[in-house]
């Protein structure tokens, strides 16, 4: 590995920016952005602290394992450029490449044992190509336009992934827990929003202050919010017939006004274009604060950073339409009946549950509700656990939960008094949401949606009324999963149980 | 009157490689045209003049082989250069491509700057 190798790598092991790598190497900034670029040999002032850093470095040795693992993928040894590219994405790979250190000569062994054949090596070197040439894009044109920058960021990251995926037997499933680099965008929102108690301040200022500001043009329905857009920030609102599905739960990017245009599809729902035309009036006015609030948490990727934005901006547009007071006092008076609420905000049922995981102020708190939502397919698409109730990520949870049995009766909202193994009870709440058709015949995006409580609340919630804990036929025994269910006698089980 | 761009089609399958491409061609000056596949590059070298090709050998559809022979074989682009770029890096792959009608040869992975150099090359532009 020659010393350009190593400044890179160090670079990028130690997250260092170039003017901190500048400081820990006693050399001016401007000297070490030469010096990476490969605009200036390496002085044997640095060279000797590289090779000391080298020496006593675990991941420099990791590194170094990897790239020979690729060398005898590809046949042939890296070339120097090659090997700064990889130095550049090991960031991406170190946390699952990790795993492979310990299984390169067993995957040898496997594939040749399984007749497998050479390793994959056309895809390998396609991949260092697209690494290569997109780390060298971004490292060498200053001039790139943050969408450009985006995108090759984005890309690169991709293909570093296939290069892990490549690299790692079983497709890169052996490494153990995702690292924030892997982390599914979903999971990590989720992560954020429990470590913030599903509560941001800011936001909810911020949402009261737009509120004001759409409310000089009438009450705060879908005109008074295009009216914001057309006449003060001169946006030009067009009502295109299927403008497009953006931006759906499942679309990539967060709401953006592009060009002082958007165009909304009037045939969507009231409650849906009101939304709609909130999320984009948020991303456009609240820019600042939204990326201040990303910012402190340090996504780990584009699609993890995009994914936060997007649950952010769908908060505050909740925070919009169902102010904190008022939701929590009508939710308490009418003990959260969700079909209420939602007719007396204006908000779909879907909008209700999200906004209710909000009320959880230290001082004026409502019921703490965990939920789940996941596809007709079993997948889990995000999750909020409450104490003593946990949530299933990679795997199904158990079959009999409310948000299964959801799927089974459209329009009809499921309740279940569910009692776990060790007699712990929760109430679960459950309603198969249902998206738009684009047109007749055309599929509708559905979800299922679960809201859980503990036992100890059900007082508070007009879910409850039929459930009478004393007898045993209002009880539904349920596990999480059921891998690790013990119910013997389940007649739904459809796994074994594999203990605890 | 504005200096006309040269267009070069970059037939290139991978996605990540595509949007490398065509952000390199751009910046050398060349109006780029993208296919994904075989035939789709097929038809845009039988509807317009092209003063350079970038293809890659393993292609979707039609293979980059296939598609050479068949530029080479219609009366336009039978003239114009064809850099190949391939993951295979093979020396036999070289002569083979160079039979069939290309006029260049690079191994993926590529250096940028070569690259630019070499598709600056053969459209006279170096």
């Amino acid at each position: 590995m020659d010393d350009r190798t190593l400044l890179a790598f160090m670079a990028q092991d130690q997250g260092l920016t170039t003017a901190a790598l500048a400081k820990a190497l006693d050399i001016s900034a401007p000297y070490t952005s030469l010096l990476l670029s490969g605009r200036r040999s390496i002085p044997a002032k640095v060279s000797w602290v590289l090779q000391a850093y080298a020496g006593g470095s675990s991941a420099f040795k990791a590194f170094r394992l990897t790239a020979e693992q690729i060398e005898q993928h590809v046949r042939r040894p890296l070339t120097g450029a090659e090997q700064v590219a990889f130095a550049r994405v090991w960031p991406e790979l170190r946390g699952v490449l990790t795993a492979l250190q310990n299984t390169i000569e067993a995957t040898q062994e496997t594939q040749i044992v399984r007749g497998m054949g050479a390793p994959p090596r056309f895809e390998i070197a396609t991949a260092l190509a697209s690494v290569q040439s997109l780390s060298q894009i971004l490292d060498e044109e200053p001039d790139l336009s943050l969408e450009q920058r985006q995108l090759f960021t984005v890309n690169l990251r991709a293909q570093a992934q296939t290069l892990t995926r490549l690299l790692t037997p079983e497709g890169g499933e052996n490494a153990s827990e995702p690292s924030g680099h892997s982390l599914h965008p979903n999971r990590y929102v989720d992560q954020v929003f429990a470590a913030h108690a599903y509560c941001f301040d800011t936001l909810e200022q911020e949402a009261d202050l737009l509120v004001r500001r759409a409310r000089r043009h009438g009450p705060l329905g879908t005109y008074a919010l295009a009216e914001r857009l057309t006449s003060d920030l001169g946006i030009d609102v067009e009502w295109v017939e299927q403008a497009g599905m953006a931006p759906s739960s499942f679309s990539n990017r967060p709401p953006e006004i592009q060009n002082q245009r958007l165009a909304l599809d009037p045939s969507l729902g009231q409650a849906q274009l009101r939304f709609r035309l909130a999320q984009y009036l948020i991303a456009q006015e609240c820019e600042r604060q939204l990326e201040e609030l990303i910012a402190a948490e340090a996504p780990p990727n584009t699609a993890c950073h995009y994914q936060l934005k997007k649950a952010l901006i769908a908060y505050t547009a909740g925070a919009m339409f169902m102010p904190y007071t008022a939701l929590l006092e009508a939710a308490e008076t009418h003990r959260y009946d969700i079909d209420w609420l939602s007719r007396h905000f204006a908000c779909s049922f879907e909008q209700v549950c999200h906004r209710l995981l909000a009320l959880r102020r230290p001082d004026a708190g409502g019921v703490p509700f965990g939920m789940l939502r996941v596809s007709p397919a079993g997948q889990t698409i995000s999750r909020i656990p409450i104490p003593g109730l946990a949530l299933p990520d990679r795997f199904p949870a158990c079959p009999l939960w409310a948000a299964y049995g959801a799927l089974q009766h459209p329009r009809e909202t499921v309740t279940q008094l569910a009692e776990f193994p060790d007699g712990e009870r929760f109430l679960f709440i459950g309603r198969l949401c249902e998206g738009p058709r684009a047109h007749f015949g055309g599929p509708r995006r559905l979800t299922s949606l679960m809201l859980a409580c503990d036992w100890a609340y059900v007082d508070r919630l007009i879910y409850a009324d039929g459930h009478d804990p004393q007898r045993r036929a209002s009880l539904t025994p349920v596990g999480h999963a059921c891998v690790t269910c013990p119910r013997a006698d389940c007649r739904s089980r459809t796994q074994p149980y594999q203990g605890d | 009157m504005g200096d006309i761009k040269q267009r070069v089609l970059i037939v290139e399958d991978d996605p990540a490689i595509a949007e490398a491409l065509r952000f390199l061609m751009s910046r050398a000056g060349f109006d780029p045209y993208m296919a994904s596949d075989g035939k789709l590059a097929l038809k845009a070298t039988q509807t317009a003049q092209l003063d350079l090709i970038i293809v890659d050998l393993n292609l979707p559809n039609l293979t980059g082989m296939e598609l050479i022979r068949l530029v080479r074989a219609q009366a336009l682009n039978s003239q114009t250069p064809i850099l190949v770029l391939t993951a295979r890096g093979q020396s036999e792959d070289a002569t083979r491509v160079r039979e069939i009608g290309a006029t260049a040869f690079m191994s993926k992975p590529f250096d940028n700057a070569a690259l630019v150099e070499q598709a600056l090359a053969l459209t006279g532009q170096a």
